[in-house]
């Protein structure tokens, strides 16, 4: 029954050498599938092969021109308002005409900008995708996606690193004075740091480092926040008297981490977050936001 | 409460278990599949399972420990599998990393370790760097029990490093590495304390003994690694790297336990030579001066000083030339004990007391006695401390026994011939003052006695200035004096050289001797004034009575020169120094309460001046005796002295004569006989008139072996005297028949005597019949005496048992009694013991018929005596 308002045109994106290419994956735990979608860089040209068959023995699709665009653009959940483009660009593909058989063409998208970070989050997406469009008289068009995930790659190597001091104390109970070696890392990086305890009358039970990225959403007016916690890291086992260090060294690679975003329409930013549990339960926490970025080494 | 802690226990056990059966399976699967070396990796998921187990927080440690020692087993599988896999599966560097995603801290630590160990294997990898990153990353645990076996964990996987002789790692960094991990595992062990709950002191105690030997571990590892170096080099180390280190933090970390357990191992650990270094000493000491105030020094002290002794005993065994000066140590230790006393006033005297015995082994074992006699400050410094400590405190029966074991360190040393109590005694002010302050009079008799010993083996005389020091302790109390007089009497002993070297300096030396003596008799003297009442055994007497006897020693000692052949000597001597030592003695035998021997010494002392040729001295001292000899007097006394003066007189009756003191001598004589009339015994009073006969007799033999009449005797003299003591006993009706003949018995072998001696101008024939007649005539009495108590016995015999009448082995006493020669018991019967005297004296007078009649035929005189 459903062939009946099957088009009668079935399309296939072939990205040039998918096979080879890198691939996001997003889980989906719900269908428990893992999506994969090619990644491409800034400037990375996007090339491919659109495939057309007319279905049913020696039928034929009269088309009003076919054309292939690149769409960049933000969702933001629960919205009405239609999604915030910020890149489109279109080729056409084929010149109105009638469609025989199996048709092929080729498309190359030559070192197109990609300005941003693709991006899935919970409230807020930032989406890459081709879209191939068969014009039809009188017809709603037939559509084709495929979805491009996008990783920017950032230049860090001329910025300078400060470090992060910080001087936290609770009177005559805790004080204690953190240094991470920079305020910025790249997604692979390491962190390294050191924390003093000048002053412990708390009964700790443990420390860790967390790393929180949040996300926050501007949407007329209205934001809305939403954070995870993709490290929790413990660093300290026991309660430590005055004069002790504590050594601070995290591996980043082994964790998905999200590059620093910050757009006029949302953000997602990390910080590193200590937190200090006492042996009754009670935590207490510093944060410090850092930039992280997507290096190429 | 327990079974639920056991039970979390088995629990603990179980999941170790069950993870290990899986990783062991991971790990010995070598397939071909997984040669990317993701089995490990899938492995160290079961090893986080496991690893948790180490994170949780044990009721004990004991039990941490047993949880540790499983562990450790499944730690070593993995150990082994990173070492044989390297380059294979995998490249270690990678897992270093690895292992460092895991989320929990004791976990992701003991993999790291074990990595990082595996590393340590292959010499690609940079050693140091790893050894700091490991010990670095520790810094994490900050729980004392997690931490400690972290740390444990550590030094045992690294062992074959700290072994290692190539030196891939310098043992200046091992050194340094090790103690790193000494002081951070030392500063769990003390928050061990005061972590998790208030639990009781004790409990906390227990605890902590439960880990020790964790801390002590990195000092075990400590010395091998300074094993691997020559002795010089390793010593060095320690002096200079390893030792201030350590004690800084024994000092630093201000925890009582810590310090004392520390100390102890160090001293354990550590070999003996390097705590014998003066350098190490200085360290050791300087430290202990800033230990906390609980803290027991002393102890540290004493160990300190004993390793010192131990090493000094092994350098004696092995034959080595010992480098220890007990000298500068000692005087390393006297400094130290000074400042403590300083820097601590908080510290009890006994604290300080007990260092001082092994101080003064130290001195004793490491000084030679040569040296020693140079450094006789060193023991009197240790008293003098002693002396000046206890102005400050109470003594109490504790500290007066640890004072005693101070004390009795130095007697254990001394060797029986030792000169060095004397010496201390003489020579050190300090030790003579604690001596007489010491509240225990046995330390001090100990040691008197010990001088006193040595004295007499030596056999030289206590010069005078040393007496007074010797003395004084005998002065202290009336107890003293009495029950220690034999020690006393043996310094009197010595005061009078046992060696009689006669030459020019013979008089000075009697005049020394002479001095002492002197010394003595006042201090005695002053003895009897002060404790007169206290002596009711009469000590006092006794020591006089021994101080007399060595006047006598004195004295006889210039009669051997007189009697030597260098005559002239005695002739130059001082004879005014004669005189005083005589009247110096007359003036002690005086101060005698005990009256028989005060005029038996005087006897004897006249005797000295007869043979001294001091005829003034030997007629006073007579005069003295016969003027003492009085009334108030016991009889029994009275009858020796006055048959030893007899004695006395009769002996050197010739040298009155021979000097033409026979006027004199007449005179005594005379007196003496008088009081001799005087005694109411009549036993006592004939047995010494007959003696007293012989003054006026001398009985000669010539070259011919005859007897040889003497034209000095006076037979009219002894004739008054046996008549008037014959017309005494006849005259008294007191005397009884039984006493009577007695002593006409005694009288008549008295008379005899003379008879036969050539008196023949008073013992007549005549004479010696009438005699006989008396005593038959008395004789007669007792026979019916016998008579009667015979027939008496017959009567009543019927119902008495045997009577023994035998007077075999008895024979009569010179107070008429009767004596046995052999242990018999008498028969209380009176009558019998009379019915046996009667027989005794017929027997006598039975012994002088035979006698009689066998000088018959020798002497016609006897024939005419009817008997």
């Amino acid at each position: 029954m459903n062939s009946f308002f099957k088009p009668s045109l079935d399309i296939d994106i072939n990205l040039d050498n998918e096979d080879n290419r890198l691939c996001h994956e997003i889980i989906n735990n719900k269908k428990g599938i893992v999506e994969k979608i090619p990644i491409y860089e800034d400037g990375e040209s996007i090339s491919g092969t659109i495939t057309l068959r007319v279905r049913g023995e020696g039928k034929k699709v009269e088309h009003q021109g076919i054309t292939i665009s690149l769409i960049g653009g933000i969702d933001i959940k629960d919205t009405t308002a239609s999604s915030n483009t910020f890149l489109q660009l279109t080729a056409d593909l084929f010149t109105p005409g009638d469609l025989l058989n199996t048709q092929t063409t080729h498309f190359n998208f030559k070192n197109c900008q990609k300005q941003y970070n693709s991006y899935k989050g919970s409230n807020v997406d930032l989406n890459y995708y081709l879209k191939v469009k068969v014009n039809l008289l009188n017809k709603t068009p037939i559509t084709k996606y495929k979805k491009i995930w996008v990783n920017i790659y950032d230049e860090i190597t001329k910025l300078k690193p400060k470090p992060i001091k910080l001087d936290i104390g609770i009177e005559n109970c805790l004080h204690i004075e953190f240094e991470f070696g920079k305020n910025f890392y790249s997604l692979n990086d390491l962190i390294l740091g050191r924390i003093y305890f000048l002053l412990n009358r708390l009964k700790i039970k443990k420390m860790e480092l967390c790393l929180i990225t949040r996300e926050s959403v501007n949407n007329s007016g209205k934001s809305k926040v939403s954070e995870s916690v993709p490290v929790s890291y413990e660093i300290m086992d026991g309660s430590p008297v005055k004069g002790e260090t504590i050594p601070i060294r995290l591996f980043l690679s082994g964790y998905n981490l999200i590059p620093t975003i910050d757009l006029g329409s949302f953000s997602v930013k990390s910080y590193l977050s200590l937190v200090i549990y006492d042996e009754d339960g009670r935590r207490y926490f510093k944060q410090a936001e850092i930039d992280m970025y997507r290096t190429r080494d | 409460m327990q079974n639920n802690s056991d039970l979390i226990k088995q629990d603990s056990f179980t999941i170790i278990r069950q993870q290990k059966v899986l990783i062991v399976r991971l790990l010995n699967e070598i397939s071909v599949i997984n040669n990317n070396g993701s089995n490990l990796i899938e492995s160290f998921k079961h090893f986080n399972i496991l690893l948790l187990e180490l994170k949780k927080e044990s009721d004990s440690p004991k039990e941490y420990y047993e949880l540790y020692i499983e562990v450790y087993d499944v730690l070593t599988i993995l150990l082994n599998y990173l070492k044989a896999n390297h380059l294979k599966l995998f490249h270690l560097t990678d897992i270093y990393e690895l292992i460092q995603y895991s989320n929990n801290l004791v976990p992701r630590l003991y993999l790291l370790i074990t990595c990082g160990v595996a590393m340590l294997g292959f010499n690609t990898f940079p050693h140091i760097e790893i050894l700091k990153d490991m010990i670095e990353m520790l810094n994490g645990v900050q729980h004392p029990i997690k931490g400690m076996f972290l740390r444990y964990y550590l030094l045992q996987r690294c062992k074959f490093i700290f072994n290692d002789e190539k030196k891939a790692v310098s043992n200046e960094f091992k050194i340094d590495f090790l103690i790193a991990n000494f002081i951070e595992m030392n500063k769990l062990w003390i928050r061990l304390q005061y972590q998790g709950q208030l639990r009781e002191k004790s409990s906390k105690l227990k605890e902590r003994k439960e880990v020790e030997l964790l801390i002590g571990y990195n000092l075990v590892q400590l010395t091998e690694v300074l094993d691997l170096e020559e002795h010089n080099l390793s010593l060095k180390l320690y002096r200079e790297n390893t030792l201030p280190r350590i004690l800084k933090q024994v000092i630093s970390c201000r925890d009582i336990i810590s310090q004392e357990y520390l100390l102890d191992i160090l001293f354990q650990i550590f070999p003996e030579s390097y705590h014998c270094d003066l350098t190490c000493i200085d360290l050791y000491l300087s430290s202990f001066l800033k230990l906390t105030p609980k803290t027991n020094i002393s102890k540290s002290v004493v160990t300190l000083i004993d390793q010192i002794i131990s090493q000094a005993d092994q350098n004696k065994e092995e034959n080595h030339k010992s480098t220890l000066d007990g000298g500068i140590l000692f005087d390393k230790f006297l400094k130290f004990l000074k400042y403590l006393n300083e820097e601590r006033p908080d510290l009890p005297f006994k604290d300080f007391i007990v260092i001082l015995s092994p101080l003064i082994s130290l001195v004793l074992k490491l000084i030679d006695p040569e040296s020693l006699k140079l450094r006789l400050d060193c023991l009197d410094a240790v008293f003098s401390f002693i002396n000046f400590k206890k102005r400050d405190y109470a003594i109490t029966d504790e500290i007066n026994f640890l004072l005693k074991r101070v004390f009795f360190s130095i007697k254990d040393f001394i060797e029986p011939d030792s000169s060095l109590p004397y010496s201390l005694l003489v020579e050190c002010p300090n030790v003579d003052e604690f001596l007489l302050n010491s509240g225990s009079d046995f330390i001090r008799y100990e040691m008197l006695d010990m001088i006193i010993k040595y004295r007499i083996q030596d056999k030289s005389q206590i010069p005078l200035k040393d007496l007074s020091r010797l003395l004084k302790h005998f002065e202290t109390n009336s107890y003293t004096i009495m029950s220690k007089s034999e020690l006393v009497f043996k310094i009197f002993y010595m005061l009078v050289d046992s060696k009689v070297i006669i030459s020019s300096s013979f008089e000075q030396s009697i005049t020394d001797q002479f001095e002492s003596l002197q010394y003595c008799k006042n201090w005695v003297l002053n003895l009897k004034i002060k404790y007169a009442k206290a002596d009711q055994k009469g000590k006092i007497d006794f020591l006089t009575n021994g101080l007399v006897s060595q006047y006598w020693r004195l004295l006889k000692k210039i009669i051997t020169l007189r009697k030597s052949k260098q005559k002239k000597i005695f002739e130059k001597f001082d004879k005014t120094l004669l005189k005083q030592i005589f009247k110096n003695l007359g003036g002690l035998i005086f101060e005698v309460n005990h009256k028989k021997k005060m005029l038996s010494s005087l006897v004897l002392s006249v005797d000295l001046a007869i043979q001294l040729n001091l005829h003034n001295v030997a007629f006073d001292f007579l005069e003295s005796i016969l003027n003492e000899i009085n009334q108030n007097f016991d009889i029994n006394d009275k009858y020796n002295v006055l048959l030893l003066l007899i004695e006395f007189l009769q002996k050197d009756r010739q040298y009155f004569i021979k000097n033409s003191l026979q006027d004199k001598f007449e005179q005594i004589c005379v007196k003496v006989t008088v009081k001799s009339f005087e005694m109411n015994d009549v036993f006592l009073k004939s047995t010494l008139l007959l003696t007293c006969t012989h003054l006026w007799w001398t009985s000669d033999i010539d070259e011919n072996n005859a007897l040889k009449y003497n034209n000095e005797n006076n037979g009219k003299r002894i004739h008054e005297i046996m008549n008037k003591l014959i017309q005494q006993i006849t005259s008294n009706s007191l005397v009884t028949n039984y006493q009577l003949c007695f002593v006409l018995i005694q009288l008549l072998n008295k008379a005899i005597y003379y008879f036969i001696h050539g008196e023949i101008e008073f013992f007549t024939i005549q004479y010696l019949n009438n005699i006989v007649k008396l005593l038959k005539n008395n004789l007669k009495f007792l026979e019916r005496e016998n008579r009667l108590y015979l027939e008496q016995i017959q009567i009543v015999q019927e119902d008495t048992p045997d009577k023994d009448f035998s007077i075999d082995d008895l024979f009569l006493n010179f107070d008429g009694e009767i004596a046995s020669t052999e242990d018999k018991e008498v028969d209380p019967d009176v009558n019998l013991i009379n019915f046996k005297k009667n027989l005794l004296l017929f027997d006598s007078f039975e012994n002088i018929k035979t006698y009689v009649l066998e000088q018959g035929s020798l002497d016609e005189r006897f024939n005419l005596l009817t008997i």
